[in-house]
């Protein structure tokens, strides 16, 4: 049989199944000029390697390296447009940076990016996005799988409906005034998928603690919380 | 992927995308420019990116793009592989090393006498060790394509250097 030099170029590549890999062993077998060849394509293979190689270990420009960690460190910017992205509230470990850099960094770009979970308002911060319509839509009672969950609703003194929630990039309490959930507290996410149990169920106890702390009487019930919901969080 | 982790990611590829960036223009400077032009847009862009995805891959298609788009006319200006690029590869050498130096110049000179579409493909699949279905990704073109060019580049190459020897 013969070979191809894109079959001897793709056994040097280790690109070939293991029939066709046995199959031009063979033909190097029988045949010494393909044996040449092969060693050939290994040797142009090393030669081209070692030649780059050392430019790969060279220093680059500092401001390069500069402009990445910039760019990275400006939480709004990047980390809304990953969340929008998304479509939900992103994954990971993420969640404790960023919702501590939402909190530094959303003064200087919330405005830009409205579709994000949190946007700056007159008195703070105000939900936006998915955050939003969980907030506005979803019932304690009723979220299996749910990105984002509602840990409990209830009011604080004043008469505002507050709500609990906890997703994987930020968890807080939001209350419901000046047209739309303002945000009383921001803490980071949880990571359910990573298993990360443990620290979900004590992030979440500090924000239970901090609700009843803000609340007056009894958290509502799963009737009360529709009831909420069809007027409006009123 | 948090934005901290892409950009420390990011960061760990740039010798490698100045190395890229040097095949494609064969002159430093412009490779300079082509790396900063790839960052730019690699931030911009950056939640575009399939996680699960190589990174490097994606960041390699991004700078052959705007090389395509913003270079070519440049380029032509250009008969000879960047010498400053050659010197700042091979660096401080005592006399032990001539003979390997005389090497990387022809090195040099077969990769620079190739097409520029079988150097881009010699580069990203014998150099940077890409898989053929990513290289054939990254340039934009179907698999029978690129292993026709490697194919081509290789042969030259092999007949290139053997002769120097």
């Amino acid at each position: 049989m013969t070979v191809t030099a894109e079959q001897i170029a793709a056994f040097v590549d280790d690109e070939l199944d293991a029939t066709a890999r046995a199959q031009v062993a063979e033909a190097a077998l029988r045949d010494p000029a393909i044996a040449a060849r092969i060693a050939a394509e290994r040797d142009l293979r090393e030669t081209l390697r070692a030649h780059f190689a050392p430019m790969a270990d060279l220093p680059v420009p500092q401001d390069w390296v500069d402009t990445i960690r910039q760019a990275r460190a400006d939480p709004v910017v990047t980390s809304l447009d990953a969340m929008r992205a998304r479509r939900s509230w992103g994954r990971g470990w993420a969640g404790a940076a960023m919702a501590a850099s939402l909190v530094i960094g959303v003064g200087i770009g919330a405005q830009l990016h409205r579709d994000g979970p949190l946007v700056a308002g007159p008195g703070g911060l105000i939900a936006a996005g998915d955050l939003a319509r969980t907030l506005d839509r979803q019932l304690a009672s009723a979220q299996d799988g749910a990105p984002i969950r509602i840990l409990g609703t209830f009011r604080r003194q004043g008469g505002d409906l507050c709500r609990v929630f906890a997703g994987a990039v930020a968890s807080g309490i939001a209350c419901h005034g000046h047209g739309g959930w303002q945000m009383e507290q921001v803490r980071p996410g949880v990571a359910p998928e990573r298993g990360a149990y443990a620290q979900a169920g004590s992030g979440e106890g500090d924000l239970m603690a901090a609700a009843q702390a803000m609340a007056t009487g009894d958290p509502l019930d799963a009737d009360q919380e529709r009831t909420a919901r069809e007027h409006g969080w009123q | 992927m948090h934005p901290a982790v892409f950009g420390e990611e990011l960061v760990t590829l740039l010798p490698r995308m100045r190395r890229f960036a040097r095949s494609l223009t064969r002159d430093a400077t412009d490779a300079d420019d082509l790396c900063q032009m790839t960052i730019e847009r690699a931030l911009k862009s950056w939640q575009q990116w399939q996680g699960g995805s190589r990174l490097d891959a994606w960041v390699f298609r991004i700078m052959r793009n705007i090389w395509i788009d913003e270079g070519r006319a440049r380029t032509r200006r250009k008969q000879t592989f960047a010498p400053e690029a050659d010197g700042d590869a091979v660096g401080d050498r005592g006399d032990a090393a001539i003979e390997a130096h005389a090497e990387r110049g022809n090195v040099d000179r077969a990769m620079a006498r190739l097409p520029a579409d079988q150097r881009e493909a010699v580069m990203l699949v014998l150099v940077e060790g890409f898989a053929y279905k990513e290289a054939a990704e990254i340039l934009g073109c179907p698999m029978g394509t690129l292993t026709s060019r490697l194919v081509r580049g290789r042969e030259a190459l092999l007949r290139e250097l053997g002769e120097a020897r």
